[in-house]
Parts: structure tokens; sequence; C-alpha cells
């Protein structure tokens, strides 16, 4: 890392109120940085060709490159969208550039969102900034990648099933994925429109705050979108004491599948909150393991429907470019939408949906809030698990529930595991985040597992 | 899982696969079914079959252009491989063998 660059978004707020460099300054810097790592990590699909009318106080940023921003290439890291041009703005990313947010480039990610490792991309997987053979995680590789190597101060992802969250805890950043409706979805590519949410990965938990007071909110153009109840998600990060804070762990994500060394970490979240005050508490989520198949009716069923616009007439190639993952999506969809399997298929995952809901609504009825590991196990190595397609489902075991439940997560660093690091999860009830956000800043504060960066 | 319930899927979401492609997709695509099906062991049918997050319902906007959020017809044809004038050239539908 280039220690004379400011390390996060509140750093380098700062850092311009003392005016301690220029805005040209910052933006060459992080520019050259991002040009020269992608060259090794591969975590940028586009950068802009030049930085010549920067706004004031720039923050540099990228976005997973399933956001469309005006003049340029959206390609969803797809070969069927490789000459695509945007002619329009996403919500989320014209929000940000309202506010100073400076958009570099476009990352990398699995091709339409398909994926938790970043290896379904047309274009090559991202490497994981810590051991260059291994993932970064997916979908939101190159967004976890940039932040992680300091290309970017924030980047923008999409976590339909777990995408924003098993990346960040594979990098050793934060990632945030809302609430169902609380981030427009306007302007971003389609996957599966029942769980998309619209999130984001930073260094810290300020940041993320910072970033969500900026995208949340009403917006016309998302008719599911809702209003942001919170005025300032940074307000009290620093004071608030968990004191009383109920913290369940629900017993199923803490089974034998999942790796023990990770699970200590996690116990070790448990421990910090208990001794300050916290009441930690075992519950559980008794339809935990319908999660995945749960998930793979519903997702497949979203994505052959949203996936039949690419007919290469509008915009973009035919169809036969899909790439083998989305190909299997669209199968898998297809056949469980189709007539005499409906039943059997889609309308049994939506029974279990509402099931895999209610377990959480019971769960907070003793509880404020849960505590558990993202992934299962460290990073796998490329190739590994690219061939077994469950295998690579079951990446995302501990986060698709709470995607089909809508509720909000957190994924903060919780240390290391050998070279990896190994990210925590909070999840909370619907518009939750704020809390999350507070009892993240105190793990966060007391650990400071966010200041160790990879030797790049 | 029968080999033609795999073809008939295929066609139906117009994938246009080569037959290596199809034969590889058909393996993966049977075990995926399998594992899914893990779904029908949940017996409890007290449960919708339906899902809303929100509880919101009938989001609507008057049905009328809105200039700020439309794109202009250049826009919208700057990305389509073949136009005619001011339209989207789309490929025969009737009498088209490929179907």
């Amino acid at each position: 890392m280039n220690s004379s660059l400011p390390f996060t978004i509140k750093d380098l707020l700062e850092g311009y109120k003392k005016k301690k460099f220029s805005p040209q300054e910052i933006v060459n810097s992080f520019y050259n940085r991002s040009k020269e790592l992608t060259k090794v990590l591969n975590h940028f699909n586009y950068i802009r060709s030049d930085i010549k009318e920067v706004p004031s106080n720039p923050i540099p940023s990228a976005h997973k490159d399933m956001f469309n921003i005006k003049n340029m290439p959206t390609t969803a890291s797809s070969r069927i969208l490789e000459n695509y041009v945007s002619p329009y703005t996403a919500t989320a990313v014209e929000r940000l550039e309202k506010e100073n947010f400076y958009t570099l480039g476009k990352l990398n990610c699995d091709a339409f969102a398909h994926g938790g490792t970043g290896e379904n991309s047309d274009f090559g997987p991202a490497k994981n900034p810590y051991n260059l053979e291994h993932v970064p995680g997916g979908s939101s590789s190159g967004s976890a990648v940039a932040v992680a190597t300091g290309s970017v101060l924030m980047a923008l992802g999409t976590d339909t099933g777990g995408s924003v969250r098993n990346p960040a805890s594979y990098t050793n950043t934060v990632g945030l994925k809302p609430t169902y409706g609380l981030v427009s979805r306007y302007g971003v590519v389609a996957m599966t429109s029942s769980t998309d949410s619209i999130g984001h990965i930073t260094r810290t938990v300020w940041d993320s705050a910072y970033v969500l007071n900026i995208t949340a909110g009403k917006d016309v153009k998302d008719a599911t979108t809702l209003q942001n109840p919170v005025k300032d998600y940074t307000k009290d990060l620093d004071s608030y004491n968990p004191k009383g804070l109920k913290v369940g762990l629900p017993k199923e994500y803490f089974s034998k599948d999942i790796n023990p060394k990770i699970v200590e970490k996690v116990q070790e979240f448990a421990d910090i909150l208990k001794a300050k005050g916290a009441i930690i508490k075992e519950v559980s989520l008794p339809n935990t393991s319908y999660g995945i198949p749960t998930y793979y009716v519903i997702t497949p069923s979203e994505v052959s429907s949203n996936l039949a616009r690419y007919d290469g007439i509008r915009y973009g190639k035919d169809r036969s470019f899909f790439g083998d993952e989305n190909a299997r999506r669209i199968m898998i969809g297809t056949f469980a939408l189709s007539s005499g399997y409906y039943d059997a298929y889609y309308a049994k995952a939506q029974r279990l949906r509402n099931a895999i809901s209610q377990d959480f609504s019971e769960a907070f009825k003793e509880v404020d809030i849960l505590l558990t590991p993202v992934v299962p196990d460290l990073p796998p190595k490329i190739g590994e698990v690219l061939d077994d397609p469950i295998k690579n489902y079951l990446l995302d075991v501990l986060t698709v529930n709470v995607n089909l439940a809508g509720l909000p997560g957190l994924s903060i660093p919780a240390g290391f595991v050998g070279d990896f690091p190994v990210g925590a999860q909070l999840i909370g009830p619907k518009l939750s985040e704020h809390l999350l956000f507070k009892v993240g800043s105190v793990l966060e504060k007391e650990t400071e597992y966010y200041k160790i960066t990879p030797k790049i | 899982m029968d080999f033609s319930i795999v073809q008939k899927t295929q066609k139906l979401a117009k994938l246009h696969l080569s037959s290596q492609r199809a034969k590889k997709l058909a393996k993966d695509f049977s075990k995926i079914i399998d594992y899914i099906n893990v779904i029908s062991n949940f017996k409890d049918s007290s449960f919708p079959n339906y899902y809303n997050h929100t509880g919101m319902k009938n989001i609507s906007v008057e049905d009328k252009p809105n200039k700020k959020f439309s794109l202009s017809n250049d826009e919208a044809l700057q990305n389509a491989p073949k136009k005619y004038k001011n339209y989207f050239v789309v490929p025969k539908v009737l009498n088209n063998t490929d179907e």
C-alpha cells in the first residue's frame, strides 16, 4: 500500500478540509494505482480514458460492471454485452456522483452476477490480493479487490444471494447488503428482481454508513423502493454502547460443515460484545438447510425471465454467447416454471421462502441482532470449484436466506486464518442498518482488523 | 432426467447451444435438479405460494411519457446491431425454420 494516500473516505474528507492534498492529486494517484494493479489482479473491466474534469473534493470510486453509467461500457462481464455502451446512469451512481464520488471505471464480476467466486466472468477471474492463486469471492469480485487494494475508496456491488458480503469477507473489507428496497435498483442489470439488493464495499463501517446516507431512499424510477427512515447512519457510531443488546447465534450457522477456525473468529466477536455487556443467546432458524435449494429455484426462475431480454435485437449479441453458468440458470428456471413442474418447484419454493422468512421473525422476537460467519470456508483456489456448480452454490449457504427474507446484512473483518481474511456477518430485522453499523463499529474499534492490508 | 426434457427446456429458453455444450450442460442440469428436489421434503402447506417483501401493492405511475426518464430515439438505437431508419431490425418470425 502507498501510505501517503488517504486510507478511508473519512480520512480523505478530513484531508480535503485541512487542504492536505489537491483534488487532481488524489484522482491521479488512485487512477494510476488502479491502472497498474489491474494488470495483475484483473479487477477492472474498464478504466476511463481521461481524468480531466474532476469534481471538487472527489472521492475515488468504481462500480461493479452491472451498473449503467452514461457513455461508459456496461458488460455485466458477459460477452453478450461486450460492445454495449450505456445511454443512461443508474440511480445509485447518479446519487453518488452528485456527492463528489468520482467513477474511475467498471469492475469485474461473475457474468450477470451468477457465481460466488468471480470466476464466471467472461473476461477472466479477478484475483485475491492476499494470495493471487485464490479467488476474491463473488459475484462482486472486482468491487472487493478494488477496495481491499486501495484502488478506490468505495465500490458499489449487487447482492442477490451474498454477492457483496461474500467477497468482502474474503478480502478484509466491509460489505453491506441493505434491506430489500432501501436502495434503488434502477439502471442495474437485473438478475433476481425479488432479491437483488444494491450494496457497497468500503474499508470501514463509518465509510459504509456514509455511502448509505447517499444511496438509500425512495426513487420514482424503482417502484419497490422504500422511504429511508434514518437521517444520518454515521450518527452515534463512536458513542454506541452495546450493554443489554441481545445478540443471537443461530445454531444452524455454526454447524460442523463450517470451518471451525472461522467459527472461532466469530465466537471471538461474541466474546467482545459479551464483555461489553451484551447478552449472547443461542437461537434456531430451523429451515436454514432449505435455503440453497429454495434459492436455486427462485433465482433461476427470475433469471430465466430477466435474461429473456437478451435477444440480440435492441442491443447485445445473440443468446449463444451466454456463459455456462448463465445457461444453466436459464435452463433450471425455464424448467421450474414450465407447465407440469410449476407447483412442485416454484410454488413450493415460495412457501419455503415464507417459512425461512418466518424463522427470522421468530428469532427477532428473542434477540435484536444475529451474529454469524459469512462463508463456510476460506477462499477456494482459482479453478477448484468452477466445474462443480453445487459446490459453488454452497459458498453462499450462510448468506442467501438473508436475501430470501429481504433483511439487511453487514460483513465486517473478523481477523485472519493463515494468510486469509475472515468476515463476520451481522443480520438484523428490516431497516435495522443503523443498529448493524453501530454494533459493527464497536467490533471494528476493538479489533482494528481493517488496518491490515495485502502486500501488493 | 430424460434427455428429451433437457432438450425441450433448451429449446424453450432459446439457448441455441452447440451439441457439445448441450451435452455437458444436460449433465449439470440433472445434478442440480436432483439437488433442489430436496424441497419436496417440506410438507407444510400452510404458507402461501407467493411472497411479498413489503406489503406494497398496485404501485403505478401516470401513463405518459416523461422526457427526463426517456431515451431519445438515437440513444435507444445506439446499441442496436441492425437498424433501419428509426427502427430496430428484427429477424423473420413466420416460416422461420430456425425455431
